[in-house]
Order: C-alpha cells, then structure tokens, then sequence
C-alpha cells in the first residue's frame, strides 16, 4: 500500500508542475499577445486572477487541512475515550 | 377547454408517462421515457411567449402553462435531465426507479411551465417525494433505512413550507399568481425558506450528500440537478434581486468547496461541490441588475448539465471499484476505466468553466455581471470559490479516477459506462463551449450582448483555474491538503439532539393519534389510527423498504388526484 501511495504523491508532483506550467503559459501568453495591459492597476489586469487563484485555493484548502485534522482528533479522542471505558468495566 | 389544451404544460407528459412506465417491459418502457421526453423538448418551442389554457377555479385564476424565456431555459434543461434518464434506461434494471424519476422531472417540469402557486406547490411537493421514494427503494440496513428518512424529513419540511407559504401568500394578496412574491410578507418569507432548503441552502445542503449516498449512482446525478435547479429556478422568478440570497450563495460556495477538498468518499465530494457549484446562480440572484439573472439562468443551465455527466461517469466507476473511498483509491483499488475517467474529467473542467466548455461562457458572462454591477465583495468571492473546485474538485477527483496506481488486476464486476445517456449531455457541452450563441440567445429576460471570447477573457480564466488547481496539487503533494478524511458535517445535530427530539415528537403525536383513535367514534377511529399507523412505520427502526414505500406513493397519489380532480372540475 506505501509504494502505491508513493506513486500517487508523484503523480500528484507531476500533475503540479504541469499546471505551473499551464499557468505560466497563459501569463507569458497575455504578456506577449496584450503589450498594453502592461502597467495596469493590479485589479484589471489577468494577473489579477491568478493571484486570487493562489490565495484563494491555498487559504480554503489549509481550511479544509484544519476540519479534517480536528475531526480526526476528535473521533481519535472518542475511541480512546470509549476504549478506556471499556478498560474499566473489565473485572 | 379539452385536455389537448391542459396538456398543453410539458411536464403533464411526463406526469402521465410515469404512471404508465411502472407497468411497462424494459424496451417500450425506454420508447415511452424517451418519447415523453422528447415531447417535454419539443412541446415548449412551439406556443408564443405568455399564459396559456387559463381557468378559474373557487374563484382563483390557474394557469396550467406560462412560458417566457425563464421557464422555458429551465424547462429545457429539465427535458434534457428526462431524456438522459430514458438513454439510462436501457442499462437499468430497476422500473420502479424509471417511473420515479419521470415522476421527478414530470413534477420539476410542471413547476417550472405552471403560472400560479397552485400548480407550483403540487408539482414541486411531487418531485419532492418522487426522490424520497427513490431513496426507499431497495433500503436493505438500517443506516439505509436512517439516510431515507432523514430525506423524508427534508423532503415533508420543503412540501409543508410549500404549500403554507402559497396559503399565506393567497391570504395577503388575494392571488395565487406565481411572479414576484419578494421576502417582505408572511407567505414570501415562507416560500423563501422552502426553495433555499430544496436549492441545498446551507443547513439543508445535507440533503445532498444523503442522497448521494442513498440513490443509486444512476440516479442520484439527476436528483442532485433537477432538485436545486427547481429550487433556484423559484428563487429567480419570485425573489428577484433579494440580497439575502448573495450570502446563501456564496455561503453554499464556500462551505461546500471545503467540505469537497475534506472529503474522504467521492460521493461526499460530488455531492459537497454540486452545493458549491449551485451556489454560484443563486449569489448572482441576490444582484438587482437584471444581468444577474441572465448570468445566474446560463450558469444553472450549464452547471445541470456539467453536474449530471459527472455524477455518472463518477457513479460508474464507483460501481465498478466497489468502493468510494478516496483513501482506497489512493491505495491502489480504483478500477482502470480511461474512458470514462476521460469524460468526468471533461465535465469537470466544464463545471469550472475551462475554455472550450460550455461551463466557460456563461461563468464568463456570471463573473463579469457579478464584477460590474455586482456588490463589491461578490466577484472576488465567486473567483475564489472557483479557484478552489478547480483543485478539490475537478482535479483532485480526475487525478484518483485517471492517475491512482492500480493494484486490482482483474475487474471485479462489470459495469458498462452509460455513455449513451451522457451522449447528449457531452455533445451540449462541446457545441455549447464553440458557439456559446446557442446559449445565450436564449438567456432571459433579454439576451445579453456579450463575447465570451473577448480579449484578455480566456487567459484570466486558464490562470485563475490554474493557478487555483496548482495549488491543491502543490499542497496535496507537500502533504498539507486533506488525503480523505471522514467529517462530520452539520448532520451531528440532526442525528443527535434535534433527531431524537423529532422523532419523540412524531412518537408522541402517534400515541396521541392513538389514544383519540380509541376515544372517538369508529370511523374517526379508524383515520386517526390510520395516520398513526403510518407515523409508526415510517419511524420504526426496521421499517424500510417497501412497507414505508405504500404511504408515501399514496400521498403523492393523493396530491396528483387532488390536482387533476381540480382542472377537469374546471374544464
């Protein structure tokens, strides 16, 4: 089971860079086609989007990171908790 | 007035096909679906813009068809949910399943043509509990039997809110004209509550994922689309630029983009980010320029679509795997099925709205209304929960149905792809994605004047979703993104205190009804015993299947009848 989610992690690698890739394209690619939005405020500017797409993404996964390892604190706790009692009530 | 005038609302024909399909062999029941559908399709097109077979009826006025661009871009999207089903048809074992979900759609569409409250709250309470029977259908255990009870309770608050809200609304405003009914009286706030809880609202957004759960992955797909899109379809026409709704959206946006990027079982993670998903439209509804209604109808319209093709290349593989565990098919136990991983993976960039898709012009004209003429916070909001499906959703759940390393060598059973039911849905959203026109012509109120491949458009879309989707894998790769987790959601409070409390008080309402029973005379007897009974059954533990099946079918039976009873009275 640890080679096969070893090999999930690279592929996950792989499938990073290829979107780095992706939208480094598109940046480079608008820079090139569209001189004139060069120097544009920020908040009119493609580029806009791709730092909203960072923030964004990266701010409401590590929210997610942060449920997920408090709910598997918690039903941890429990089964603890219910495992002691089970302890307890033994003779 | 004959009944060629009354069936004039498409979704009559789908009523009346499900009564029928139950009876029917499996080639003629696919022939009748399709056919029903096909006229569902077809039926719309043809009357001018307005009201259609109007009658009165103890003195209120019922309109059996009102068609405008609105109805007829939902009804559309409702025949081709129908028309889908039939294609499934061919593959599926189950008639009962078949006539339930004509039922379904007969009772969305129905809806969405009918003109008045009346109308609106039979059809919409029998779609309703079409998928409660759906969910009782083949209940073998007992967290089975919990999962469709829990529907049903969502289900009869939806139904009671309904029709409590059309009775409030007739009482203030003398008129049961479904138009805009706005949220500042009785019956509005009332009607409000209802179709937020049918839209999957936060709270409600539950019933989702139960059904996701529950139903087959042959039918929860379209559940999961014709329900909400109802829901929003009510939303825009009776509550038109209510702010309230911009918070539910994007409420629904955000909760459900990070319980998707949480989940450990995919149907979790369908279900989560179809809320995410919708959420988008009904934000764009709480907008008072009518561009928010133009971007929010293209977005449900498209979002159906995206929705039901990737519920059931997901649904297939699931079947396939034996599994839904995300953890398990990290592990190596997904079954190999390129195809369909291919097709899921289309559907996915769709719903996030890649270029090239159908998902991109009208999240393109959605973003740009919200952005101009939208509350400040609206855009970056509906960008960012975007941004975050495009990694927790569309690549997260492509890269385990593609790219999870395999360890099962031999398939352990045999599932076909439905690729005939999601041939038309796959064939929308490429010739959508070229000629975005088609869908926009028929955008209501008016359609909109805008290019969707405007410079500068494409390449802030490529960058937001990937950029967005960089991330998740960057995170996912460093270890910090979730790898499947099991989360409790909202649901610890409806399967502790607030279930017990309930089901106490359904108890004791059937020892009341029991204990009048036995006190009145005979015939209210029998009546008052009879609704215990049927309390008792639906809340015995044991109780599942087809036992608790015969109530429910006997009211939707009784609600249909009530309606017919009232039109041919008229006619």
């Amino acid at each position: 089971m640890k080679i096969a989610e070893g090999r999930m992690t690279r592929r996950i690698w792989a499938a990073a860079i290829v979107f780095g890739l992706i939208s480094g394209a598109a940046i480079s690619a608008e820079q090139f086609w569209r001189p004139d939005l060069r120097g544009t405020p920020l908040f009119d500017e493609p580029g806009f989007h791709t730092a909203i797409g960072v923030v964004a993404s990266a701010a409401l996964i590590v929210l997610a990171a942060g449920i997920s390892m408090a709910a598997s604190a918690l039903s941890r706790q429990n089964e603890q908790a219910e495992s002691d009692g089970a302890d307890a009530d033994q003779p | 007035m004959g009944l060629m005038q009354i069936s004039l609302n498409p979704g009559f024909v789908l009523l009346l096909a499900a009564l029928i399909v139950w009876a029917l062999p499996r080639p003629l029941r696919f022939l009748l679906m399709a056919a029903a559908a096909l006229a569902a399709l077809a039926l719309p097109l043809a009357p001018t813009f307005g009201d259609h077979a109007v009658f009165g009826q103890f003195g209120l006025q019922v309109v059996p068809l009102r068609l405008d661009a609105l109805s007829q871009l939902f009804g559309l999207a409702v025949g081709l949910l129908a028309l889908s089903a039939a294609l499934l048809s061919l593959t599926r074992q189950s008639p009962s399943q078949d006539a339930l979900l004509c039922l379904l759609f007969g009772g969305a569409a129905t809806a969405i043509y009918g003109g008045d409250l009346v109308t609106l709250a039979a059809s919409a309470s029998t779609a309703a509990f079409a998928l409660v029977g759906l969910a009782f259908t083949n209940c073998q255990t007992p967290e089975e039997g919990a999962a469709a009870r829990r529907l049903l309770a969502f289900m009869a608050v939806f139904a009671i809110l309904t029709i409590a809200g059309a009775g409030a609304f007739l009482a203030e405003a003398k008129s049961v004209r479904f138009d805009q009914v706005g949220a500042d009286n009785l019956g509005g706030v009332l009607l409000l509550a209802a179709f937020a809880v049918l839209s999957g609202a936060p709270g409600a957004h539950v019933w989702l994922r139960d059904a996701a759960h529950r139903l087959s992955g042959a039918a929860a797909p379209f559940a999961l689309t014709a329900l909400p899109m109802l829901g929003i379809y009510v939303l825009a026409r009776a509550f038109p630029a209510e702010p309230m709704l911009g918070w539910i959206g994007v409420a629904m946006g955000f909760w459900g983009a990070v319980m998707a990027i949480c989940a450990n079982d995919l149907r979790s993670a369908y279900a989560y980010s179809a809320a995410a998903f919708w959420g988008a439209p009904i934000a764009l509804l709480g907008m008072t320029a009518p561009v928010g209604l133009s971007g929010a109808a293209a977005l449900a319209f498209v979002t159906a679509i995206g929705l039901l093709a990737a519920g059931l290349c997901l649904g297939t593989v699931i079947a396939a795997s034996g599994t839904a565990s995300a953890r398990a098919f990290a592990q190596g136990l997904a079954r190999p099925m390129p195809l369909t991983a291919t097709l899921f993976a289309a559907a996915a960039l769709s719903l996030v709205g890649w270029p090239g898709l159908a998902g991109y012009p009208a999240q393109a004209l959605a973003f740009d209304a919200a952005a101009d003429h939208g509350p400040l916070w609206l855009w970056p909001c509906l960008l960012a929960i975007t941004a975050a499906l495009a990694g927790g959703f569309a690549l997260r759940l492509s890269v385990l149905l593609f790219a999870a390393p395999r360890l099962r060598k031999s398939p352990a059973i045999s599932v076909h792809p439905p690729l005939l039911a999601l041939a038309p849905c796959l064939a929308l959203l490429t010739a959508l994605g070229a000629e975005p026109a088609w869908l926009l012509n028929l955008v209501p109120p008016e359609p909109p004047l805008f290019d969707p491949f405007r410079p500068g458009g494409l390449v802030a879309a490529v960058q937001l979703l990937a950029s967005g989707a960089a991330i998740w894998a960057l995170l996912r790769g460093i270890g910090v993104a979730p790898a499947g987790q099991t989360v409790p959601d909202l649901d610890l409070l409806w399967r502790g205190p607030i279930s017990a409390a309930l089901s106490a008080t359904v108890r004791l309402l059937g020892a009341m009804q029991t204990w009048a029973g036995r006190q009145t005379d005979a015939l209210a007897g029998r009546g008052a015993q009879s609704v215990g009974w049927i309390l008792r059954r639906l809340t015995e533990r044991n109780a599942v299947g087809s036992t608790a099946f015969a109530p429910i079918l006997a009211a939707v039976g009784l609600v249909l009848t009530l309606y017919w009873a009232v039109i041919f009275a008229a006619s």
